[in-house]
C-alpha cells in the first residue's frame, strides 16, 4: 500500500530538510512593519510640506493677479508632495496588508488608518516647523525642485510687476532698507501702507511687499506688506532667505 | 519509529511542538491531514491522482519547512489549509480544468446549502445530478469555486475561510454571496431545471 505520509517523511529525512529558524520569520515581520512605519513617516513628512505650502500659497496676491480661487488653487497646489504622500500611503497600505494579521482588516480600514496616521503625524510635524525645513532643504539642494513647485522666490522678485521680497536691513522713518533675494538693495516706502499687527518689521525679518516701483531706480512704494512665510517656521530659528536666487546672482 | 504513538490524544498544536523537537512526530500530523487535504485539493483543482500526490507532498514539505512560522493564534487546521490553498493557486492554476467535485451525495448536500431557503421563488426543488454540478462548478471562477468548497464541503466557518484565503471576513461573506449568485446564474443560463 502506498503510504504517502511515510514517503514524505522519508523525503524530508533524505533531503535533510529542516524547519527554518523562528528568527527568520520574526525578521521578515519586523522588516514589513519597519517599512510600513517608515512609509507612514515619509507620507507624514510630505503632508507637513503640503500644509506648509498651502499656508504659504500667496493667497493675498490672488486678487492682484485676477485669478479665481479655483484657478489659484489649481495653479499652486503642491502636486509633487501630494503624489509623494499618495505613493507612501499606498506603500504603507501594502506593507500593513502583508503583516501577519494584516489580511484580517478591510482595505478601507487599512487605507483610512494609514491616511489618518500620516495626517496626524504630518500635522504634528508641520506644527514643529518640519514642513518649512523640508521644503527649504529641497529648494536649496534638489536640482529641478524649483521647476516642479511654484517658485515663490522668483515670483516675488518682480518689482516692475509690483511684487518685491527680501530681508529688512534697517528702517529709517517710513523707509525700509531691503535686500531683495536676488541681492539688490531697495528703499521701500511704507507711508501709504497699513501694516498688520502680525507683520514684524525689524532688522533681519523677511517680508513680501506688494506695491509700485518708483520712477527713481530701486525705490518701491509699498501698498501691502506680509511676512515672507506664515505658520511655524523652521526648527532652527526664523525663516531664512532662499539662497538659490542669490547663488545665481553673479554680483554677490 | 515509536515516536508517534498516542497521536490521537494530542492536539495539532502539541504535535507541532513535538515535531519541532523530533521530526518523527510529523507523521502524525501528515496522517491526520492527508485525506482532508487530498479531498480539498481535488475539489478545487481537479488534478489527477498522481499530480495530487505530488502537490500534497510539496504542501507537507513546505509546511514542515515553515513550521516555526505557525502562530498558535491561528488554528493549525487553517494554517495548513492556507498552505494548500497557496500551493494549488500558485503552481497549478494553469492546470485547473474540471474539478472532480464530489460524489453524488456531496453534490446534493452542497446544492441544498447553496439554495436560498428564504426565497421560495428561487428554491431549488430538484436535485442536480453530479455531472451537472460538476459542469456548473467548472464554469465558475476559481475564487468562487474555492470559497464554496471551503464553506459547504469543508464546512469551514467565515473566520477559518478568512484565515485560509487571507481575506477579511467581510470579503469572504461577499465572495460567498457572489459565488452563490454566479452558481444560480450559470444554472439559469443553462436552463437547468431544479
Amino acid at each position: 500500500m502506498n503510504d504517502s505520509s511515510k514517503n514524505t517523511l522519508e523525503k524530508i529525512k533524505e533531503s535533510k530538510i529542516k524547519p527554518k529558524p523562528r528568527w527568520q520569520f520574526h525578521l521578515e515581520q519586523f522588516g514589513i512593519w519597519a517599512f510600513a512605519t517608515l512609509s507612514v513617516i515619509i507620507g507624514a513628512k510630505a503632508f507637513a510640506v503640503i500644509i506648509f505650502r498651502l499656508v504659504n500659497n500667496d493667497w493675498e496676491v490672488r486678487k492682484h493677479l485676477g485669478r479665481s480661487l479655483l484657478d489659484h488653487t489649481l495653479l499652486t497646489l503642491p502636486y509633487l508632495w501630494i503624489m509623494v504622500m499618495a505613493l507612501f500611503v499606498l506603500l504603507a497600505y501594502y506593507n500593513a496588508r502583508h503583516t501577519k494579521k494584516g489580511y484580517r482588516y478591510s482595505v478601507y480600514g487599512i487605507v483610512i488608518g494609514t491616511v489618518l496616521a500620516s495626517l496626524f503625524l504630518g500635522g504634528a510635524l508641520y506644527s514643529t516647523g518640519f514642513g518649512y525645513e523640508i521644503d527649504f532643504l529641497f529648494s536649496e539642494n534638489l536640482p529641478g525642485y524649483q521647476n516642479v513647485m511654484p517658485n515663490r522666490g522668483e515670483f516675488w522678485s518682480q518689482p516692475a510687476a509690483g511684487f518685491l521680497s527680501g530681508e529688512v536691513i534697517s528702517q529709517k522713518g517710513l523707509d525700509l532698507l531691503l535686500r531683495s533675494f536676488d541681492g539688490e538693495i531697495w528703499i521701500v516706502n511704507i507711508s501709504d501702507t497699513d501694516i498688520p499687527d502680525f507683520v514684524s518689521i525689524s532688522t533681519g525679518s523677511l517680508i513680501r511687499v506688494i506695491g509700485e516701483m518708483h520712477e527713481r531706480k530701486e525705490e518701491f512704494m509699498a501698498k501691502e506688506i506680509f511676512p515672507w512665510s506664515a505658520g511655524p517656521n523652521g526648527l532652527f530659528g526664523p525663516p531664512r532667505p532662499p539662497h538659490i536666487l542669490m547663488r545665481f546672482n553673479p554680483c554677490l | 519509529m515509536t515516536a508517534y504513538r498516542n497521536c490521537e490524544e494530542k492536539t495539532d498544536e502539541e504535535l507541532v511542538k513535538l515535531t519541532l523537537a523530533d521530526q518523527e512526530w510529523y507523521l502524525c500530523l501528515m496522517r491526520r491531514y492527508e485525506a482532508k487535504l487530498t479531498r480539498y485539493i481535488r475539489r478545487i483543482s481537479g488534478l489527477n491522482d498522481q499530480d495530487l500526490e505530488d502537490v500534497l507532498q510539496d504542501i507537507f514539505i513546505k509546511a514542515y519547512r515553515n513550521l516555526n512560522e505557525f502562530d498558535p493564534d491561528l488554528k493549525f487546521n487553517s494554517w495548513i489549509y492556507r498552505i494548500a490553498h497557496n500551493e494549488v493557486i500558485s503552481r497549478y492554476r494553469k492546470l485547473m480544468t474540471r474539478p472532480q467535485l464530489v460524489d453524488g451525495e456531496e453534490g446534493e448536500k452542497m446544492l441544498d446549502l447553496i439554495e436560498d431557503k428564504n426565497d421560495p421563488e428561487e428554491k431549488l426543488d430538484n436535485k442536480l445530478s453530479r455531472e451537472k454540478i460538476q459542469n456548473i462548478l467548472s464554469q465558475m471562477d476559481l475564487k468562487y469555486r474555492e470559497v464554496l468548497a471551503l464553506k459547504y464541503l469543508e464546512e469551514k466557518d467565515y473566520k477559518a475561510i478568512s484565515d485560509i484565503v487571507k481575506k477579511p471576513i467581510g470579503t469572504v461573506g461577499t465572495l460567498i454571496n457572489r459565488a452563490k449568485k454566479q452558481f444560480r446564474e450559470i444554472v439559469n443560463k443553462q436552463g437547468t431545471k431544479f
